[in-house]
């Protein structure tokens, strides 16, 4: 099923803010929450990229691994494939059909990789359960290094020899050795060279097309998101506030937290800095009631502090705004 | 802040060890500690040996004198010559006696080093590894063996269940786990937030093979130094046991308790006592030494820090 | 305008127990008042090192020589002193690595305080007490970088934010201590768009008002560009191209200038990859050109000698394309 390949629907995801303690037990009290995924749903078809485009504490991160099943959603679910995606840690996930097919691309290419291991064996990793024989575990290896640009002498080096932008692309051999269905890239190239980024991105673009595989694609970025992206969808604290396609939304971004932050973006060319809206992102406990943007909103109504837009479509696009409803 | 910086370059052991025989104490304590087990390992074998064929005489083959025989009319002889560490109130050759006691300390400070990673190794990764409940019940049950005085509690389970060598093995094992179930939890923690575990994860592992791929080598290497410093410390103990009684019993010489038997000769054959304990000393010293080289050597390179 | 910064040939070599790295092999530079330099370059290219000299702040196996190297009319040269007496509201720096920049056992406030203090003593030569520093002043720096909640961060430890919130605590320390050279080493890669731009703002703000001279280090061209006057890109610890920003972005002469630029992202990937520059960086001889192993338009003299950096027009550029 190529179409809406990816569902997520109704998605929370909240973490506790502190670890319980005895007094809490006592008084009865309640830990605060932190409400990192809220309420989200997206579709995505395959062979599609969708970008998460949002700063630290949007919940980028979280829906990402949600998606993936690194952690557990506290309600509705997300389905790949038809088939619902399982928490790593549960006894489903043993039986999923989805097992090792859904993979991860981590922004810092030095904890993705063990130190104590050869590339061979960290590239290999991904196939120890699915019972290949030793010579088709190399033959996979050696495959998996030739597509992401790394020779046979790369085999027994140690991530400690290597560079960021090569550590990077043994990360990504890693996550494509199973042909998996879906992978989500958090900041791939965040942490790499300016010069090393545009190699790393063309990579996984040209992987992309000749593997035929769905991205998620992670980033605060808004130039990379232009480049990767088909479609986009700009996260603040938890929400998604506006979705769409790539070119609409860089184009004529219509909620004004996505407006702020793509004329944020250093531009080459452009000398002195843009006029930009202040105040630090809330943390993810404080959550203002209302429309979670309205304390930084150059537009704000009354309207938005206490009543939480609902979701509009508008053409192609869908917009969590007062301004559109 | 400061910059380092430095050739990265791959590591085997055989560099480790040149690096260590640089520095000259390390060298020294390195030497020491080798010689000190390579005889214990000759010397405890001639026992063994000599005891399964019924001639305790190969125990002292190598030795310079036999040092059970007593030699009344040598008693209390200051080291010469003759006998480098002098003789005893028995007129036993002192050094005999302490070359005779060493395979007994080199054992049980493998044993008990050993055994304490194993056992504090399992708890400690284990807990660190599953977390919740299974965290808290380790680290609770590790809290409450680390709570007690070492001594006492080791005096405790040999009066309950008997003097001697092994049971003071056993006292030891069970005082000493609990350092490293926290040192293996503490790395396991430390490891458990790489990203690589999620990769790990993701592919299907179980935490079992998880603990076993990812955790245990870098734990190994990261208490490397710790348990070789700890060699010497459960040497001390020992010879503490031995010297209370509490260790192998005379007329099994122990280094602990010559030290012990020494102290009513002492100051006026002052050998007798300082003999020994110099022994101990030195190589408690050695194994501090080395333990610190390597902390310095191995100093968390491979790591992600 | 006072000319803050003067360098000629600054060479900086480390000696390690597995030989000698050189990580700047020749730099020279004049820093004006009131004036941002934008230091652009990779791993490798020896941008911090030269940061880390300038400040003083280099580690014992570091060797550093210079034929010149006159900051705030000191000679640098002359006694490692020299530095110590400038360091605070002479010379600051702000590191790239945000954890390792607080010492974790003392708060925010006294760290913020003990800032406020040295810059007292150095520029009015009174001596006051940590403990007499108004809070409400120092919140108001904190309010600047945009730090939520002041009140209740300044009484923090730093193992208790986040390496942005560091970064901002630090550039709010710059803004006490006023310094007459900043040197900023990639000093809001840990930072949100929005709040980057902010910082920036700030840092502006020091410029225009107090005549700061900035040295702000990056891997980024577009956001060197975007702030400073002048760009000079680095390479292997060595400058490539020198000049006005605005000239080095409109017409930048140096391959790897050229290369930088062409691979920021600007397009969709349906109108085509990006410009990469290929390979990674990999020290070379002194006798050929670093950048020569990647560059495009490669010949073999430039293999063969070290090119000069070389004035053409208003441009410095070392590169065998322009004689």
């Amino acid at each position: 099923m190529d179409k809406d390949f990816l569902v997520i629907e109704h998605v929370v995801k909240t973490f506790q803010a502190r670890r319980r303690t005895i007094t809490d037990f006592i008084l009865r009290r309640r830990v605060p929450l932190i409400y990192a995924v809220n309420d989200v749903s997206l579709r995505l078809d395959k062979g599609r990229v969708l970008t998460l485009l949002g700063e630290s504490g949007s919940g980028k991160t979280t829906l990402g691994r949600l998606i993936v099943g690194l952690e557990k959603p506290d309600s509705g679910k997300i389905l790949i494939d038809g088939e619902e995606v399982s928490y790593v840690g549960s006894r489903e996930y043993i039986k999923s059909k989805l097992r090792g097919k859904l993979q991860i691309v981590f922004q810092d290419p030095a904890s993705s990789l063990d130190p104590y291991m050869t590339v061979k064996d960290i590239v290999a990793e991904p196939l120890t359960k699915l019972g290949i024989s030793k010579r088709d575990v190399i033959g996979a290896v050696k495959n998996a290094l030739e597509l992401v640009g790394l020779d046979s002498s790369f085999l027994n080096r140690r991530p400690t020899e290597l560079s960021g932008g090569q550590r990077q692309r043994v990360a990504i051999a890693r996550a494509i050795i199973t042909n998996p269905e879906l992978i989500v890239l958090d900041e791939p190239t965040s942490a790499l060279d300016a010069s090393i980024q545009a190699q790393i991105l063309n990579l996984l673009i040209k992987l992309q097309r000749d593997l035929g595989l769905t991205y998620v694609f992670i980033t605060h970025d808004a130039r990379v998101a232009k480049f990767v992206s088909d479609h986009i969808a700009v996260m603040y604290l938890g929400r998604v506030v506006e979705y769409g396609p790539a070119h609409e939304i860089l184009n004529k971004p219509l909620h004004p937290y996505t407006q702020a932050l793509l004329s944020a973006i250093p531009e080459v060319g452009r000398r002195g800095l843009p006029k930009i809206i202040g105040g630090e992102v809330p943390s993810a406990i404080n959550i203002p009631k209302g429309c979670p943007f309205w304390p930084r909103c150059p537009y704000t109504m009354d309207k938005c502090r206490v009543e939480l837009p609902k979701e509009v479509h508008i053409n192609n696009r869908t917009i969590m705004c007062h301004l559109y409803s | 802040m400061t910059l380092e910086v430095t050739v990265r370059r791959r590591r085997g052991w055989v560099d480790v060890v040149i690096r260590l025989l640089k520095k000259p104490d390390v060298a020294l304590g390195l030497v020491i500690v080798v010689l000190f087990y390579a005889w214990s390992m000759v010397e405890g074998v001639l026992q063994v040996v000599g005891a399964l064929l019924n001639s305790p005489a190969l125990g002292w083959a190598l030795l310079p004198y036999n040092p059970f025989q007593p030699h009344l009319s040598q008693s209390l002889q200051p080291p010469s010559i003759l006998h480098i560490m002098g003789t005893d109130d028995l007129g036993r050759d002192i050094l005999s006696r302490v070359l005779y006691a060493a395979p007994y300390d080199a054992l049980i400070s493998l044993v008990v080093v050993g055994g304490g990673i194993l056992i504090g190794g399992f708890i400690g990764m284990v807990a660190g590894f599953y977390g919740g409940g299974v965290e808290e019940f380790n680290m609770w049950l590790t809290d409450l063996f680390l709570a007690f005085p070492a001594l006492i509690l080791a005096m405790v389970i040999e009066a309950t269940f008997g003097h001697g060598y092994i049971y003071a093995m056993i006292a030891m094992i069970v005082v000493w786990w609990p350092s490293y179930a926290r040192l293996f939890r503490a790395e396991t923690i430390r490891v458990r937030s790489m990203k690589y575990i999620d990769a790990a994860l993701l592919s299907g592992l179980s935490r079992l093979e998880i603990i076993r791929r990812h955790i245990i080598r870098p734990a190994l290497i990261t208490i490397l130094p710790y348990a070789t410093l700890d060699l010497g410390n459960v040497i001390l103990f020992y010879s503490m046991l031995s010297f209370l009684g509490l260790g192998q019993q005379p007329p099994l010489p122990e280094w602990g308790s010559m030290v012990a038997l020494g102290l009513e000769y002492f100051p006026r054959w002052w050998w007798y006592s300082i003999m020994p304990g110099l022994v101990i000393l030195i190589i408690a010293v050695a194994t501090a030494l080395v333990g610190d080289g390597l902390r310095d050597v191995i100093g968390g390179e491979e790591r992600w820090v | 305008m006072g000319v803050t910064l003067s360098i000629e040939d600054l060479q900086v070599i480390y000696k390690t127990p597995n030989g000698t790295i050189p990580a700047v092999r020749g730099v020279s530079l004049e820093l004006s008042e009131s004036e941002i330099l934008g230091v652009v370059g990779e791993s490798g290219s020896g941008k911090s090192t030269l940061a880390f000299a300038i400040a003083g702040l280099l580690p014992k196996n570091a060797i550093v020589k210079a034929r010149k190297f006159i900051i705030l009319n000191n000679d640098a040269l002359s006694s490692p002193n020299v530095f110590n007496k400038l360091r605070g509201s002479g010379v600051f720096m702000v590191f790239q690595d945000p954890f390792s920049s607080l010492n974790p056992l003392l708060t925010i406030r006294d760290q913020l305080a003990e800032a406020y203090v040295t810059k007292v003593k150095q520029s009015k030569g009174v001596k006051v007490g940590i403990g007499d520093v108004d809070d409400e002043e120092l919140v108001e720096y904190l309010k600047r970088v945009n730090i939520s909640d002041p009140q209740i961060t300044l009484y923090k430890y730093p193992h208790q934010l986040s390496g942005g919130q560091i970064q901002r605590v630090m550039i709010a320390m710059a803004l006490i201590l006023e310094p007459r050279i900043l040197l900023a080493d990639e000093p809001t890669t840990a930072l949100d768009v929005l709040t980057q731009i902010q910082v920036l703002q700030e840092l502006k703000r020091l410029v225009d008002e107090i005549k700061t001279s900035i040295i702000f280090i990056t891997h980024d061209i577009a956001l060197a560009s975007a702030i400073g006057d002048r760009l000079a890109v680095m390479y292997g610890g060595l400058l490539m191209e020198v000049g006005n920003t605005e000239d080095v972005i409109r017409e930048p002469m140096h391959p790897y200038t050229q290369g930088l630029i062409a691979s920021i992202p600007s397009k969709s990937k349906y109108e085509g990859l990006l410009n990469e520059i290929k390979g990674i960086y990999v020290p070379t001889n002194l006798n050929e050109c670093p950048f020569a192993p990647r560059c495009p338009y490669v010949r073999d003299d430039c293999k063969n000698s070290l090119p000069e950096l070389r004035r053409v027009n208003n441009r410095f550029v070392r590169c065998r394309l322009y004689g």
